[in-house]
């Protein structure tokens, strides 16, 4: 016998024989108390009894928790904040050493999110394959029930109510929403399930508990087209988008905060907080009190959740609806992690956003009128990321036509500037002024801007003047003060553009804030409803996120894309500058309103496919030209991709129509509404991806890159080292592409923190690539 | 005790695979007695593998909870194809390298007592030599690259058999096998580097 061999008998046996205490006393009991209801188990949506009676008073006591806990937390967080973070940012470093590493939390955190919708008869339920096919099956179907159960309340009186039909959230990787929290599980957790066409007239409310669960369930609404102007998530196509808003916070106090700034702008949320310090306390050895206090993280982020999309069988359902999106919030807000030495939350991943932030080569329509508002691109490609012999990425594409800044409309801009407390943090207020500072650079003698900033309360600093030197001298006078009233700001804000409205300009405001928000006294849907009622009258809002730490990415898209803006995330100056130096006429001036895409597929040519990020833009496939739909705005020069990965079928070639790309939008220039299509044949795929264009390189990369961090069940197919080859690879060739380095460089910094360092395991690769060949999950159709 | 918890592996056709099904039409049905079987009957195999990756008592037992609540959670998921104990070990392999993965989540403390994971038998000196090998031995398996990682810790510390984790990845069992022999060369090549 060779020593190899006796090596490895050893190893087996050490492996084997690997010790295992026997489990500690009172596991069993722990965990049968957690078994939920029998409708939870069952995978019904389950509402409190509890919760329709007494959300008012919850919803109530939450508020003035909020305000109590504001101040408090603030100052808690405050000066936590820069040490704390940074120790763990350094210790984080060296995640493979993680055996010195204790982690207390996870028994700590709140429940998980809410359970699989119910099953809708025609849908496949119970087959969790990786990409149920059944899972948007029938796309006519909308639910609005949802669960929101705190099981770590189960003597709570639980019963199912009917619920309309809804598709399955089968794949239990997808249906485990990931909650990611502090170790002294004084996490906030502010969770709703809301479902498709939930936006709008919503009739559920929002319920909120502080303690214990309240979970609650709007009313069936029947297979109807969505609201008029319904939110982001509101035109959920095929409902059953199951959405968690997560507040990464510090303690109790700090999260009824984050609560209800996020339940206020979401008021078609169930919404409630995990028991915090008193669950808290009953779990934890009161020796790491006070250790707990000293390392919380400082994080209290509110993120909201979508869960990916997964694959869709062609031949039940061949077309793909969705909003155009340009955001980018995501991608910069995840750079500004990983400058912290930190991967993002799952949940603030926005797969589109990260696919959006690189600028491509496409090339834009010739100025020719209305029709000339987009440039279609369509290409595919085997993808590098995506095994599978029949496996293709497609590409599609839209440019916006470009406006150069001597033609650009003058400009009515309101800054509405939030310079709360909490905006003295990490100098984000001196980020903003310098900002703000950039875009004055730009502006000219026919542009307007007036000022607004609200702290406490909100006032008007200056009204609408031309002169720009002495809007400059008001930024620069700007020091943060008290807590916050966006509300207050925004309605200022919107008074005042109202005041300074000018026919034929672009009339904006621009919101700068950490959008950590709290909720004044008339509530949340009135200022949603402003900011839509003044976008349908030509007063878009854009906002433009700063701050970590503490900062609100769901708020700040949401109030975007009710204001039918784009949402931006400045994490520096550089970002500023892109913002609103090199894409100014992107950013004030819109090209087109309620941009939409379609995409059909052939089921001849394809087997299934699946949409890459999006999932918050759903529209359903028969709203596409209802032209009253809330969609995406695109403003000059903006491009949006979206990518599909797509199984075909044996034989596909030659002309073969593979998919339809449809554009439909309201064109600012012609006034009307325009609709656009081209498709892509079997032809225009390339037969390796070597061949592909590098724009489709890059937006592939942008893409997989951003399933790794969101831990889509496709990520599993691709690890760190194949990402950084090819980003590394991109950015040699694209030498010019600023954007294309900075992406190398986010996937290196994101691989070593993942702790992939090095090429070391490089030589098992070839291995890898002959298993995958013989993987029965994508051989099988 | 560990292997007493252990399931047997088996084909779908056996006593167990049936009586396991019928177990599972119970729990769909909201079974709460059906919930309470399944947890008696498994936790303990849960709360080993847990407790082997991670190596710490304490922590094992709050990802074993967690654990079950994704389970319920994800009931509806279920694959009849999978094995109960397959599909809960997934749910905890991945509970465990979220718990690991994310940043927020980890914090420092005392070093991990590698001693409360040892029989108490041995004398104290080799009860220290041993902890200090097996936390080496944990290190270099959870610093293998994923796949890797995944078929070694389901194979020996989750008990699946090479089949059931053939199905889970989409390999063929020689797949499965050859990717546990480049394992123990990984390991070995770790655990001589230090």
């Amino acid at each position: 016998m060779n020593p190899n061999d006796n090596d490895r008998k050893m190893l087996d046996r050490d492996l084997r024989d690997f010790p295992v205490p026997p489990p500690p006393a009172g596991l069993l009991e722990k965990i049968h108390a957690e078994i939920p209801d029998a409708a939870t188990l069952a995978g019904k949506a389950t509402m409190t009894e509890s919760g329709p009676r007494r959300w008012p008073l919850r919803l109530a006591a939450t508020l003035a928790l909020a305000a109590v806990g504001a101040t408090v937390a603030w100052q808690v967080v405050k000066n936590r904040q820069g040490r704390e973070f940074e120790r763990q940012a350094q210790e984080f470093k060296s995640p493979n050493s993680l055996d010195g590493v204790h982690q207390r939390s996870s028994a700590l955190l709140p429940p998980p999110p809410p359970p699989p919708p119910p099953a809708a008869p025609k849908a496949v339920v119970g087959k969790a394959e990786p990409y149920p096919s059944g899972a948007r099956a029938t796309s006519t179907t909308f639910t609005e029930s949802f669960s929101v159960k705190d099981q770590s309340a189960p003597t709570q009186v639980v019963q199912p109510v009917a619920v309309p039909e809804a598709i399955p959230e089968t794949a239990f990787e997808a249906a485990t929403a990931k909650r990611v929290g502090n170790e002294a599980g004084v996490q906030g957790g502010v969770e709703g399930g809301a479902a498709g066409g939930v936006a709008g007239g919503v009739s559920g409310g929002t319920y909120g508990g502080i303690v214990g669960g309240v979970a609650s369930s709007a009313p069936a609404r029947p297979a109807a087209p969505v609201s008029p102007k319904p939110n982001a998530q509101g035109h959920v196509e095929g409902g059953a988008v199951a959405e968690t808003i997560t507040v990464l916070g510090k303690a109790a106090k700090v999260d009824a905060k984050s609560y209800s700034s996020a339940a206020a702008i979401s008021g078609d949320q169930a919404a409630r907080l995990p028991k915090g310090r008193e669950y808290d306390a009953e779990r934890r050895q009161p020796t790491r009190e006070d250790e707990t206090e000293r390392r919380a993280t400082p994080d209290m982020m509110i993120f909201r959740e979508t869960p990916a999309h997964r694959f869709v069988d062609s031949a039940e359902d061949r077309l793909s609806t969705f909003a155009l999106d340009v955001d980018t919030g995501s991608y910069t807000l995840t750079r500004g992690y990983l400058d912290r030495g930190l991967l993002p939350p799952p949940e603030a991943i926005r797969v589109e956003e990260f696919i959006n932030a690189q600028s491509y080569e496409d090339s834009a329509p010739a100025a020719r009128g209305g029709r000339g508002d987009f440039a279609l691109h369509a290409e595919g490609a085997p993808a590098a990321f995506y095994p599978g012999e029949r496996t293709r990425l497609l590409r599609f594409a839209v440019k916006a036509r470009e406006i150069d800044v001597r033609d650009r409309k003058p400009a009515v801009l309101t800054f509405v500037v939030d310079v709360s407390g909490s905006m003295n943090q990490e100098n984000r207020l001196e980020l903003v002024k310098r900002a703000l500072g950039l875009l004055l650079d730009e502006l000219g003698p026919d542009d307007r801007v007036g000022l607004v900033v609200y702290g406490t309360n909100g006032r008007v600093v200056l009204r609408h003047t031309r002169d720009l030197e002495e809007i400059r001298r008001a930024i620069t006078e700007l020091h943060p003060e008290g807590s916050t009233n966006v509300e207050e700001g925004l309605r200022l804000g919107y008074d005042l553009a109202d005041e300074g409205w000018r026919q034929g300009a672009s009339n904006r405001i621009l919101l700068c804030s950490d959008g950590v928000a709290n909720v004044g006294a008339t509530g949340p849907e009135s200022i949603l409803a402003r900011i839509g009622k003044e976008a349908q009258r030509g007063i878009a809002l854009t906002t433009i996120g700063f701050g970590m730490g503490n900062y609100n990415d769901a708020l700040m898209e949401q109030l975007a894309d009710q204001g039918d803006g784009t949402y931006h995330y400045v994490d520096a100056l550089a970002e500023a500058r892109k913002v609103f130096v090199e894409n100014l006429t992107g950013t004030l001036e819109t090209v087109a309103k309620e941009a939409k895409a379609q995409v059909e597929f052939n089921p001849e040519a394809v087997v299934r496919w699946r949409l890459l990020g999006y999932e918050n833009r759903d529209v359903a496939d028969r709203d596409f030209r209802n032209d009253r739909i809330d969609a995406g705005e695109l403003g000059a020069g903006h491009q949006a991709t979206a990518l599909y990965e797509v199984r075909l079928r044996d034989g596909v070639g030659g002309g073969e129509r593979i998919a339809t790309l449809r554009l439909r939008w309201k064109s600012v220039a012609a006034k009307e509404v325009i609709e656009e299509a081209t498709e892509l044949r079997a032809r225009d795929i390339e037969r390796v991806w070597e061949e592909a264009s590098a724009n489709f390189h890059q937006a592939a990369l942008a893409g997989a890159f951003a399933e790794k961090l969101k831990e889509t069940p496709a990520a599993d197919d691709f690890g760190w080292r194949s990402l950084r080859r090819e980003a590394s690879r991109l950015a040699g060739e694209l030498r010019r592409n600023r954007s294309a380095a900075d992406l190398a460089n986010a996937i290196d910094r994101a691989a070593r923190i993942a702790g992939v360092t090095g090429d070391r395991d490089d030589r098992h690769r070839p291995d890898d690539d002959d298993e995958r060949e013989r993987n029965p999950r994508l051989d099988e159709d | 005790m560990y292997e007493a918890d252990a399931e047997p592996a088996e084909g779908p056709e056996n006593p167990e695979a049936a009586a396991e099904r019928r177990l599972l039409e119970e729990l769909k049905r909201g079974s709460r007695e059906a919930a309470e079987r399944l947890v008696e009957a498994t936790y303990g195999k849960v709360y080993g593998s847990l407790c082997r990756m991670c190596g710490d008592p304490d922590q094992a037992a709050d990802l074993t909870q967690e654990t079950y609540r994704k389970a319920w959670q994800s009931l509806s998921g279920f694959r009849e194809a999978s094995q109960v104990s397959t599909w809960l070990y997934r749910i905890a392999y991945n509970t465990f390298l979220n718990s690991r993965r994310r940043p927020h989540r980890i914090v420092p403390m005392e070093p991990v007592i590698e001693a409360t994971a040892v029989d108490p038998d041995p004398p104290p000196d080799e009860t220290a030599a041993r902890s200090e090998s097996n936390a080496r031995l944990r290190r270099a398996v959870l610093a293998l690259p994923e796949e890797l990682r995944f078929a070694v810790t389901a194979h020996y510390w989750g008990d699946l058999p090479v089949a059931e984790i053939a199905r889970l990845e989409g390999l063929t069992p020689p797949g499965v096998r050859k990717r546990l022999a480049r394992a123990f060369a990984a390991i070995q090549a770790a655990l001589e580097g230090k």
